[in-house]
């Protein structure tokens, strides 16, 4: 078997069957959907019944139609309100709120006020200054003759379809889509060259200061056991992204399942909140789908591999550079650590601006275009300027792992001694 | 008995220092052979060199007929001074791994070290983990990873620091065997009472330089001060005298310094003269270890 598929076979396997990796591969989408589940359940556990006194004194709205959770009831109405504002707990079986509408005209609805010992969810308050807006409006159309249908055609649905003339072909475009996409790949672009980056950094640094690394090099080459590690590194990278994809999915699925009775009720809730929402959400669907997906993973498959390698294999050269103190290796991890930094601060601003010199010359130079070209892509890139980035980038990928070669294969065995800038220069350009 | 290895005028030079410098010596075909020398003489370099870790600047090192460079790493093993390991994996396949790196299948290489741990009274140790042994136990399984590839030309860098006496004997003994099986063994340590107990013939090497090279008993002879000890039944009143000076007074012995070197016979010839009864009558040869300090002493006060 090829040593360097050995190496890599090692390096894959130790890390995978960690323990760590493992509660991190699993626990990852757990709490990736916690978060975004987050409202969904804080809303629910709110959700318990609530009854609700309703005193009308403006006569128009005679009823409130009960929902789910929610139950309006018009009692007491004899009763003065401030009694009722305070004592609306205590009366009859209790109530949770008390909802005042006071005497008022039907295009000044003012004094509305709802009273409870907890402040009452944005959803319940949504759902009852929907209806009564939807009540007086029917009130106001009819004192007025006016037909609803009249009146929504006087105001006209106006929606931009913005079209991207790049190239010969014009693409659909929707700025909004696009930004999030590019902004999507981009990060986790950056997030895998700062996680997988330093691991392998940490890796060298192991072998270096436990000594296992003069036993290696009698066996293999350094530049096999540098690559190795490299190579071995970014595929539990990958199995870790695939996990937590597939995970992901799977989970949704599930949820999906058990609880698909409270988020239909959740979506019903907001959407009455505005039929608007909803319109933006079909369109951004249907803009989706328009997405050359397969066009979009490729590119970034090739980014993330070429910037994982570049970034890597400047990692494995700081490692080799460390000395036993922990402290040394800083001096040189920084400024890699900046490199990528500023690559993502450069695509933030590009994903609000992708047409600029800047957006240019950063998805050209290989140590941004990693993260900056990815977030681009979606914008539209000439394809000429697609093609001299990947070259540049495949470029820099030797070029960059050569010398790492050059400063491992020295600092790896260099103890006791601190490593000064100059000489690591001499390394990677001398014999 | 002809040379396995021999090493011509190798230099290597690291940016400021010049780590060895024309060096060049012969090991003969069945011996275990003793590098020496002290901290930082360029023993480590050399022996990266043979290891094909470094490559030398000029010169040549020739192992079993071709250039060490184009030798196999499966021919050679290597157990540095620094002995380092994956402290996470466990002992079986730790062994496994290196044994792969050096170029056996992954049964072979689990065959032997079953073998080797069996061997080395350490048969339940595969599945524990490197960091729960104790040193001993994990300087045991580095020699193991050491010779698990029958290499031809082995490399051991103070193979019994940190080893209580019997495993040290343990691990010599293996050694012996390998020896006697045909591997070239080059054995580098500081305890000269080690090597004079295992090596035959040595090099030592200072500053870069070579400094001494041959066996063991010649470079004896060859720095002998001429001191004889004389043990007498009862303790006779002794003075310098045109024969020899009194070196030291030991119980009922004696050592003297003979003032030309081949007077034995006539210092003998005056005790006897003197009557008194002598038990034993010997020639006092410089250990090693005094043939270290003061060559490299005097190569420093140079």
């Amino acid at each position: 078997m090829n040593k360097t598929l050995l190496i890599i076979q090692r390096e894959y396997i130790t890390r995978v069957r960690k323990k760590s990796f493992i509660i991190f591969t699993l626990l990852g989408p757990v709490f990736f959907l916690l978060i975004s589940l987050l409202p969904i359940l804080i809303s629910n556990a709110n959700k318990s019944d609530q009854h609700i006194l309703v005193k009308d004194d403006s006569g128009l709205i005679p009823a409130l139609p009960d929902t789910a959770g929610l139950y309006f009831t018009y009692k007491y109405q004899s009763i003065p309100v401030n009694t009722l504002k305070t004592d609306y707990s205590t009366i009859g079986e209790g109530y949770d709120a008390f909802l005042y509408i006071p005497a008022m005209q039907p295009d000044a609805p003012y004094g509305i006020e709802i009273y409870s010992n907890e402040q009452v969810s944005l959803t319940t308050k949504l759902y009852i200054e929907s209806i009564i807006a939807d009540k007086l409006e029917t009130i106001n159309l009819q004192q007025h003759d006016l037909d609803k249908n009249i009146l929504l055609k006087l105001r006209p649905k106006v929606d931009i379809d913005d079209k991207v003339t790049s190239g010969e072909s014009q693409k659909e475009g929707n700025a909004a889509i696009a930004s999030a996409f590019g902004f999507g790949m981009g990060f986790i672009i950056y997030i895998v060259l700062l996680i997988y980056g330093t691991m392998v950094m940490r890796g060298v640094m192991e072998e270096k200061s436990s000594r296992i690394i003069e036993v290696i090099i009698s066996s293999v080459k350094p530049f096999q056991l540098m690559m190795g590690k490299i190579v071995g590194i970014g595929l539990v990278g990958l199995t870790q992204f695939v996990a937590w994809g597939f995970l992901i999915t799977i989970l949704n699925i599930i949820i999906g399942v058990l609880f698909a009775g409270q988020l239909s009720d959740l979506q019903q809730v907001s959407a009455s909140g505005g039929e608007v929402e909803m319109n933006a959400i079909t369109e951004a669907m249907q803009s989706m789908q328009n997405i050359p997906i397969g066009y979009y993973l490729s590119m970034f498959i090739i980014y993330f591999l070429g910037g994982y390698f570049i970034y890597a294999s400047l990692f494995a050269a700081i490692g080799s550079l460390a000395g036993d103190e922990e402290g040394d290796v800083q001096t040189f991890a920084f400024p890699v650590t900046m490199l990528i930094l500023v690559s993502i601060f450069i695509m933030m601003a590009v994903v609000q601006q992708p047409h600029t010199p800047l957006a240019f010359w950063a998805s050209i130079i290989p140590l941004s275009s990693p993260i900056v070209m990815p977030a681009l892509i979606p914008f539209g890139v000439p394809t000429w300027q697609i093609v001299l980035s990947i070259v540049l980038l495949f470029g820099g990928f030797i070029f960059t792992t050569f010398l790492a070669g050059r400063i491992y294969r020295t600092a790896i065995l260099m103890y006791g001694k601190k490593i000064k800038v100059k000489e690591v220069f001499k390394w990677m350009f001398y014999k | 008995m002809g040379d396995i290895m021999t090493f011509s005028q190798v230099n290597k030079r690291f940016s400021d220092v010049q780590a060895l410098q024309d060096v060049s010596f012969t090991i003969p075909e069945n011996t275990i052979f003793g590098l020496l020398g002290p901290n930082g003489a360029g023993k480590t370099t050399l022996i990266r060199i043979i290891t094909k870790i470094f490559a030398a600047d000029s010169g040549q090192i020739v192992f079993d007929g071709s250039d060490i460079q184009t030798q196999q790493y499966a021919n050679i093993g290597y157990m540095p001074e620094e002995k380092g390991m994956y402290k996470k994996m466990k002992v079986g396949e730790h062994l496994v791994y290196l044994g792969r790196l050096k170029g056996l299948k992954k049964s072979e290489a689990q065959d032997r070290s079953k073998y080797w741990l069996e061997k080395l009274g350490a048969g339940d140790w595969w599945n524990k983990k490197l960091e729960d042994l104790s040193k001993g136990m994990q300087q045991k399984t580095q020699f193991i990873a050491t010779v698990l590839h029958n290499p031809k030309l082995l490399i051991l860098d103070e193979p019994f620091s940190g080893l209580d006496p019997v495993n040290a004997e343990m691990i010599k003994n293996e050694i012996y065997q390998l020896h006697q099986q045909g591997t070239t063994i080059i054995f580098s340590t500081h305890r000269m009472e080690q090597v004079e107990e295992i090596c035959k013939t040595i090099a030592l090497i200072n500053k870069g330089k070579l400094i001494l090279n041959g066996e063991v008993t010649a470079i004896k002879q060859q720095f002998k001060q001429h001191k004889f000890l004389i043990s007498f039944e009862t303790l006779p009143e002794i003075e310098d005298n045109d024969l020899f000076t009194v070196d030291q007074i030991n119980g009922q012995s004696v050592t003297v310094q003979l003032k030309s070197k081949n007077d034995q016979n006539q210092v003998l010839q005056y005790f006897i003269n003197r009557n008194v009864i002598i038990n034993a009558y010997y020639e006092i040869l410089p250990s090693l270890n005094d043939i270290f300090i003061s060559i490299v002493n005097k190569a420093n006060h140079e």
